[in-house]
């Protein structure tokens, strides 16, 4: 039997990212995700001698999240009903309208867009995790955070040229990765 | 001649200005060069079609990660936990 030891100490670093971008697209809320994230690596780190090093340690830590992520529902939808509901209407006219009228909008996502975009997510964050450590996470400030070019030079101690280099690196590698599927 | 030499960049200043490009913080300028670059090299047209691709795909995507300070919060609530 091989031994799979496990590094929870690197988790933060390693999965935070990708485990919250999982969430926050199915709970739409920061804390809440927050929230999950900070229990499945509790989840995690107690029954860490259960993971058997069949699946990948984020592979292992998603699947724990995903439980959470239902019981988060369940545990809202038992509080159905007990919420008030109040509607504010724009204007006298409006009142009595129907809600579903009030909040369509045609030019909307469809299920299979969001689902797709969901998808496409994990999918780039699967080519990141191929990168150098250094050169995914100034791609992720750059790109995701929207840091500035001189932020992120005095965070790493680097020279403008020296940034865009790491990004050409980084856009390069990532564009070949999602060439197959995705571009 | 001067002005010629300005207007027209090489490829490795082109893939400067197109990553510049994709996070708008390339010049009216560096955006006419690079344009007037494409235009007669084949290689680098390709490149920026690409390039562009993917930020679309970055946009469409809406990628999220945690906030650093939330990060730091839980890498310390979680070394304490292991640390017990």
């Amino acid at each position: 039997m091989t031994n799979h030891i496990i590094d929870a100490t690197k988790w933060v670093d390693r999965y935070s990212d990708y485990l919250y971008n999982y969430t926050i697209v199915r709970v739409n809320e920061h804390e809440v995700a927050q929230d999950l994230i900070s229990e499945t690596f509790f989840a995690g780190l107690k029954s860490s001698k259960n993971f058997k090093g069949e699946a990948s340690e984020r592979t292992w830590l998603i699947s724990i999240l995903k439980r959470k992520i239902i019981d988060h529902y369940r545990k809202t939808n038992s509080n159905k009903g007990k919420a008030e509901v109040r509607m504010q209407y724009s204007s006298e006219d409006a009142e009595g309208d129907w809600l579903e009228e009030r909040v369509q909008d045609p030019f909307d996502k469809t299920a299979e867009d969001t689902i797709e975009n969901e998808e496409l997510g994990g999918a780039i964050y699967d080519c990141l995790d191929k990168l150098p450590v250094k050169q995914a996470s100034i791609f992720k400030m750059k790109t995701i955070d929207n840091f500035d070019t001189e932020a992120i030079c005095n965070e790493y101690n680097i020279t403008p040229s020296n940034l865009w280099v790491i990004i050409h690196r980084a856009r390069t590698s990532l564009s070949s990765c999602l060439e197959e599927n995705w571009l | 001649m001067k002005l010629l030499k300005k207007l027209f960049i090489d490829c490795e200043t082109s893939a400067l200005y197109c990553d510049k490009a994709q996070y708008n913080e390339a010049t009216s300028m560096e955006k006419f060069q690079l344009k007037l670059h494409i235009v007669i090299c084949k290689i680098c047209r390709s490149h920026s079609i690409k390039n562009t691709k993917l930020t679309k795909a970055c946009n469409k995507a809406n990628l999220a990660k945690m906030p650093e300070t939330d990060k730091a919060a839980l890498k310390s609530k979680l070394e304490k936990e292991i640390g017990n």
